[in-house]
């Protein structure tokens, strides 16, 4: 078979594509992409069995035909040759890419040794802005924890109830929780999805495009006009995230942002690696102070602030973390009056960050 | 302004003891020994010594030598404590001291030599004090490095003091050998020779290009010390330490599965109250297994969050054992935990029940095995266990992390 294809057109699906694939050669098929030539239209598949993708090229083939290709030498490939027509021809197991004065041969897999990547039909189906769910994962998936030993935390919870949907990311040390109110949510069961997931989610939603979500028991799905990436979810039940906010916090300092994530930067020039931050609420005051090897640090910010005098240890990046994905100029933090966790969030109640101390 | 570096190094230390508070044992060759009946010499006595006994040799061979060898069991209590006094004598000449070892410490005295008429009254003042207090010899080395002042202490032996000064340094260097550098072992040494260069003098003139070749990165650092220069300051802080491990020195030699466990439970169970009374977890543990030949081999794993838990260590280091296929029987086990980093205090926001009673259930026995002594309270299937066999490790330090119980 032979016929050609715009650099661009067959490029941008590929590269968001080949991301998916398997790096190591555990099983060297899934290194490949499946590339099915079709008479209507051109559908691409990668997988790593955790994780796969469908992405939809507007291409009608002269006939129809599968191949697999090895995804990131095909994509390296592409980005080398030069924009306009490429001109492919397919034989028996070779596949001939040729432009000008380029003629590259790869050789193909059988497509019958390619898994079967299959769409689901959730049980659970909604449609959001990708900019919404953009924002969604950005505002927890920091807090989502990288240690494997509990494997149920390294990944974003998501649950629907009453026609919102929450999402929690967590480390067991601090929690970022985010709720928004959507069209067509219903009651679900929160699933997680593993955060390598969710890179590969953010890298192929645009902004402002209609995502539809799919959510069955096994499977997380999220379809774009002509992408569709099809995760596994985190098997295990996640930990009971509601019951740990905090409720009557009754120490509350409402804070500028860029004063606060100011003080903490200055003062944590001079710590290591491990040493806490000790944050201290007095009447009209906030002091922040750190000590170390090589000196120590102190900040003291004028606050409107009325409750009693408290003092806490952070790990300041924990801290530092929170501030940056608050949106607006306030940051609202409120603190217990026995040694515990501590609630911070922005104007509303829809983001919510919860920071356990460090004990002294 | 040059440094002044002293080098006290006790005289066939846990000899000297030995004889010192047996006076049956003065000049006779003695050696000191673990307990149990196989254990090797861990220091002999001057008079052992010109028979040829030497640290390490099994006592088998250290009676061929020498048949009318006395044995003593050394008392690892009595040592320790006598390092920590050590320690004690030479703070009252600077603060400045690094116990590098139970029977070395290097003293920086740059600063406070003339306070006490210089450097070689220091010295004496230090090995007085030593011999009227402690009972027993000492060898002083002064030089302007701690290399130096090592050989110092090494090339006057026993009861000695040597002051070895910059200008003193090139005569004292130049013919001698260079294995009796501090740090150039029979491997080096060896590789040297191949390249012609057998004393420090040689070494000194050799090229760096030379040198770097065959040595890499260290290379520089060998020509320096065959100048007599060594950057290394003193470790007047204790650094943070790399691992915390013990080793036993089994009472037969084993082979059986059900046998080993037992050892390993034990052993974990002592890395575990360490790390835990230092607040230190680690997430690499490995096995070391000797076999009856001496053959010793190592074999670790990472785990997937670090701990202190006895339990977690000890699981660990059975899934390495399971996964070796023993060749001999064994003579010896031990077990270290690596990769350390400070206890977390960081609190957690859900509740793991399991590790959260298992910390507890730690605590509760630490504190019994606080007040009660060692193995008050430890796990049923160690109790057959015979008491351990210790030879007090050359890394124990008076205090810090490396004071393990002896």
């Amino acid at each position: 078979m032979n016929f050609s294809i715009d650099k661009n057109s067959i490029l941008g699906p590929i590269s968001k594509l080949v991301g998916i694939t398997e790096k190591r050669s555990l099983m060297p098929i899934l290194s490949n992409i499946l590339i099915e030539f079709d008479i209507a239209h051109t559908t691409i598949y990668s997988t790593d069995l955790e994780l796969s993708a469908i992405g939809y090229i507007e291409y009608s083939a002269p006939e129809n035909k599968k191949i697999v290709v090895h995804g990131r030498k095909f994509l390296e490939i592409l980005r080398e040759m030069d924009s306009g027509e490429i001109l492919f021809q397919i034989d028996e197991n070779l596949l001939t890419i040729k432009q000008k004065q380029t003629e590259i041969v790869l050789s193909l897999q059988d497509p019958d040794e390619f898994p079967e990547v299959k769409k689901i039909s959730g049980e659970e189906e909604f449609v959001v802005d990708g900019t919404i769910l953009l924002e969604m994962i950005d505002k927890v998936s920091f807090a989502v924890s990288l240690d494997e030993t509990r494997y149920i935390l390294t990944g974003m919870h998501i649950k629907g109830k009453d026609g919102s949907v929450t999402v929690v990311g967590t480390d067991g040390f601090r929690m970022a929780l985010y709720e928004k109110m959507l069209d067509g949510v219903g009651n679900f069961k929160g699933i997680t999805i593993p955060k390598r997931s969710l890179a590969e989610m953010e890298r192929v939603v645009d902004e402002g495009e209609k995502v539809v979500i799919s959510i069955d028991e096994k499977y997380v799905q999220i379809s774009t006009k002509n992408i569709v990436v099809l995760s596994r979810v985190i098997e295990g039940s996640f930990p009971d995230f509601e019951n740990v906010i905090p409720v009557g916090n009754e120490n509350v300092v409402r804070l500028e942002k860029e004063v606060f994530l100011k003080g903490l930067k200055k003062v944590s020039s001079i710590m290591g690696r491990s040493e806490p931050v000790r944050i201290t609420l007095s009447q009209g005051k906030m002091e922040i102070e750190a000590e170390s090897d090589i000196g120590r640090a102190k900040e003291v910010l004028a606050i409107d602030y009325e409750g009693e005098g408290i003092s806490m240890n952070f790990n300041v990046r924990f801290v530092m973390d929170v501030i940056s994905h608050i949106n607006g100029g306030t940051v609202i933090m409120s603190a217990p009056s026995t040694y515990g966790a501590v609630l911070f969030r922005e104007e509303g109640d829809s983001y919510k960050n919860i920071v356990m101390p460090i004990r002294v | 302004m040059a440094k002044i570096i002293v080098c006290v190094d006790m005289d066939a230390f846990f000899a000297s003891v030995e004889q010192q508070d047996n006076p049956a044992l003065r000049g006779k060759p003695i050696a000191v020994t673990g307990a149990g009946e196989r254990t090797v010499i861990t220091t002999s006595s001057y008079e052992a010594r010109s028979y040829g006994v030497k640290t390490g040799m099994t006592v088998y061979e250290a009676k061929r030598l020498c048949p009318e060898l006395i044995l003593v069991v050394g008392n690892n209590r009595k040592y320790a404590r006598i390092c920590t006094r050590l320690q004690e004598i030479c703070l009252r000449f600077t603060p400045d001291t690094e116990t590098y070892s139970i029977d070395e410490i290097f003293l920086d005295i740059t600063g406070s030599h003339h306070l006490f008429n210089g450097p070689e009254n220091l010295a004496q003042a230090i090995k007085d004090a030593v011999r009227s207090e402690l009972g027993i010899t000492c060898t002083a080395g002064i030089g302007p490095n701690i290399l130096i002042a090592k050989l110092a202490s090494d090339l006057a032996k026993p009861d000695g003091l040597l002051w070895i000064d910059e200008a003193a340094v090139p005569s004292a260097l130049d013919a001698l050998p260079v294995k009796k550098l501090w740090g150039i072992g029979s491997h080096t040494e060896e590789k040297l020779r191949a390249m012609g260069i057998t004393t420090c003098g040689e070494l000194g003139r050799a090229s760096v290009s030379l040198l770097t070749k065959k040595f890499g990165i260290n290379g520089e650092r060998l020509k320096a010390m065959g100048n007599g220069r060594f950057e290394r300051p003193l470790e007047i802080v204790s650094p943070e330490p790399k691992s915390i491990g013990h080793s036993i020195t089994l009472p037969r030699d084993i082979w059986k599965r059900d046998e080993i466990t037992p050892c390993l439970l034990r052993l974990s169970e002592r890395v575990g109250r360490r790390a835990r009374r230092h607040g230190y977890k680690g997430k690499k543990i490995t096995l070391t297994v000797r076999y009856v030949d001496f053959k010793t081999f190592t074999r670790q794993t990472t785990l997937p969050a670090s701990t202190n838990d006895t339990s977690e260590i000890y699981r660990a280091a059975v899934a390495i054992l399971d996964g070796i296929r023993l060749r001999k029987s064994v003579r010896l086990l031990g077990i270290s935990l690596s990769s350390l980093g400070k206890d977390e205090r960081q609190m957690a926001l859900f509740q793991d029940a399991d590790r959260e009673k298992r910390a507890a259930m730690a605590k509760a026995m630490d504190a019994v095995n606080d007040k009660f002594g060692e193995h008050s309270i430890t796990f049923a299937s160690t109790i057959g266990e015979e008491k351990d066999h210790k030879v007090i490790s050359p890394a124990w330090r008076p205090s810090g992390v490396r004071k393990s119980d002896v």
